[in-house]
């Protein structure tokens, strides 16, 4: 997204389903419920939606909720690459969608079962391992989690991290989660001690490293700046959302590229968000960094310039990333503690900050940034009353 | 957490034309890393083309198999079945000395990994295509 862009686009309506274990529902049942939401929300219906997004490893083909929901006036789609890297950049294109004229109102959804149907990373996803995962796979190295020890081994070996430092921020979130009702975790409380007595699974990550598994959909309506005055919800305006790729990158297995503890990815794309935004780490009042894996939180702090390479571990010390810190982080409670809709529900409580609506709300928001995954091609969103 | 895991055959790569050549020369023993006749870049995991001078002439280089631990990481809950009775195991990324890096298993006892531990390849088969990298310490 070009500077040009600036402000010609608005969130106008977030929708979703509850978050739980088991939906008793299918995935396009899902999408569909999580739009009529984002449409009631707004204050708008069916036919006023012109374009539809969604991103990819989405089993919800399109064409189903155009069918289910008569959206008769569809003239321009897309479909987001790179799984957790998606959700951002699903909003850069509608903006781009809208601001270039070519849609008025357009729909982004994210749905899945991811609990109760097919889980990622399972082991009956794939008979034989093909592209690079053929070069890890045969090892034991079969899920996210047991590639991202690697990164993290490096960042105790080079920084000296420690896990009683990064419980931070898992203790953190799911403080921000016990607030919000609709996160999967509201009622479960979570101690330092909780976390540092958790049995190992890919060492050095236990269970509360790792990212909910989570049945559920996210949707959200994105239109132009003039349109969304006239709205009934405070508009979310589109300060900036960028996409970068970096070079090389794979998918969280980016141990073949110089560094196993920055992501050429992320730092592309925060280089891009500063410097069109004309804003820098500063200003920014409360974010959601894209939380598949708690130390992850560490590096991408790091990488989009939050505090130098290496000093996220301390940083996040002292109640900064608390609500009432400095720089309040995923105050919904995250994928690790509200629920994993792909990075989806990241951009809802980037939008409920600017609003004022969050459990977590943080006072006197001018500028709410969101971030998408660290280690595959990503984007990033800044949102702006 | 813990549920019955499905009776799965060991993991094994789908082999692609790209990396054909990397796996038949493993099953020989051989350690290759892709090296471009032209510039001589390595590159790895392998390129249809060469990301520095963006040659389509493709080429391979024997590794000495020497190399350090880089990372490591000790799998305590397997994720696979065909894993479920080898926990803990430990996966090693290491620095081969020509700059290139890749995945491993380490014949060495989990708790003397360290950073930088020097490491020599060694092979063990699997079946007729398919052999995988087994460090040992040097």
């Amino acid at each position: 997204m070009s500077r040009a862009l600036r402000g010609k686009a608005a969130i106008v309506g977030i929708g979703a389903t509850g978050f739980s274990a088991y939906s008793g529902r299918s995935e396009r049942r899902l999408a569909v419920e999580a739009v009529l939401a984002a449409l009631q929300d707004a204050g708008l219906g069916p036919d006023d939606i012109d374009g539809i997004v969604n991103s990819d490893f989405d089993d919800t083909n399109q064409v189903d909720v155009v069918n289910a929901l008569g959206l008769r006036g569809i003239r321009s789609f897309a479909t987001i690459p790179h799984g957790g890297g998606s959700p951002c950049g699903a909003v850069a294109h509608a903006a781009m969608m809208v601001a270039s004229g070519v849609c008025e109102c357009v729909v982004g959804y994210r749905s899945l079962n991811e609990r109760s149907g097919h889980r990622y990373g399972s082991a009956d996803a794939v008979p034989a391992f093909p592209w690079v995962y053929g070069l890890h796979a045969p090892y034991g190295l079969i899920v996210p989690g047991e590639w991202t020890a690697l990164h993290v081994r490096r960042r105790m070996i080079e920084f000296g991290d420690t896990r009683e430092q990064w419980a931070t921020v898992p203790v953190t979130f799911r403080a921000n989660a016990n607030r919000n009702p609709c996160a999967m975790l509201h009622g479960k409380t979570l101690t330092r001690e909780d976390y540092l007595a958790a049995p190992i699974l890919a060492e050095p990550l236990c269970r509360y490293d790792y990212c909910l598994e989570t049945d559920g959909a996210v949707a959200w309506l994105v239109t132009s700046a003039e349109r969304a005055r006239s709205l009934a919800a405070t508009p979310a305006y589109i300060h900036t959302a960028v996409q970068a790729t970096g070079f090389p990158v794979w998918y969280q297995s980016n141990w073949y590229r110089e560094s196993l503890t920055t992501g050429a990815e992320v730092v592309a794309a925060a280089g891009r968000l500063w410097k069109e935004s004309g804003l820098s780490p500063r200003d920014i009042d409360v974010a959601q960094i894209y939380d598949h894996f708690a130390p992850l939180v560490l590096t991408s702090l790091e990488d989009y310039g939050f505090c130098g390479k290496g000093e996220a571990a301390s940083f996040v010390g002292d109640g900064r990333i608390g609500l009432g810190g400095d720089l309040p982080l995923n105050t919904a409670g995250g994928l690790l503690s509200e629920g994993y809709i792909h990075g989806w529900n990241l951009v809802q409580e980037g939008v409920r900050q600017i609003r004022g609506t969050s459990t977590s709300q943080v006072k006197d928001v001018q500028f709410s940034l969101v971030t998408s995954c660290w280690g595959a091609p990503t984007s990033a969103l800044i949102l702006s009353r | 957490m813990t549920q019955p895991l499905p009776n799965l055959p060991r993991p094994l790569p789908r082999i692609d034309r790209e990396h054909a050549e990397w796996w038949a020369a493993l099953r020989r023993h051989e350690l290759l890393v892709q090296e471009c006749p032209r510039c001589k870049a390595l590159t790895f995991p392998p390129e249809p083309a060469c990301p520095r001078c963006r040659s389509l002439e493709r080429g391979w280089r024997r590794s000495s198999g020497r190399g350090r631990v880089l990372s490591w990481v000790v799998v305590h809950r397997p994720s696979h079945p065909w894993f479920a009775d080898k926990v803990p195991y430990a996966v090693v990324l290491v620095q081969m000395e020509e700059g290139f890096r890749v995945i491993g298993h380490i014949d060495v006892p989990i708790e003397k990994l360290r950073d930088g531990l020097p490491v020599e390849a060694g092979f063990e088969d699997v079946n007729d295509e398919v052999a995988l990298i087994r460090f040992r310490g040097a």
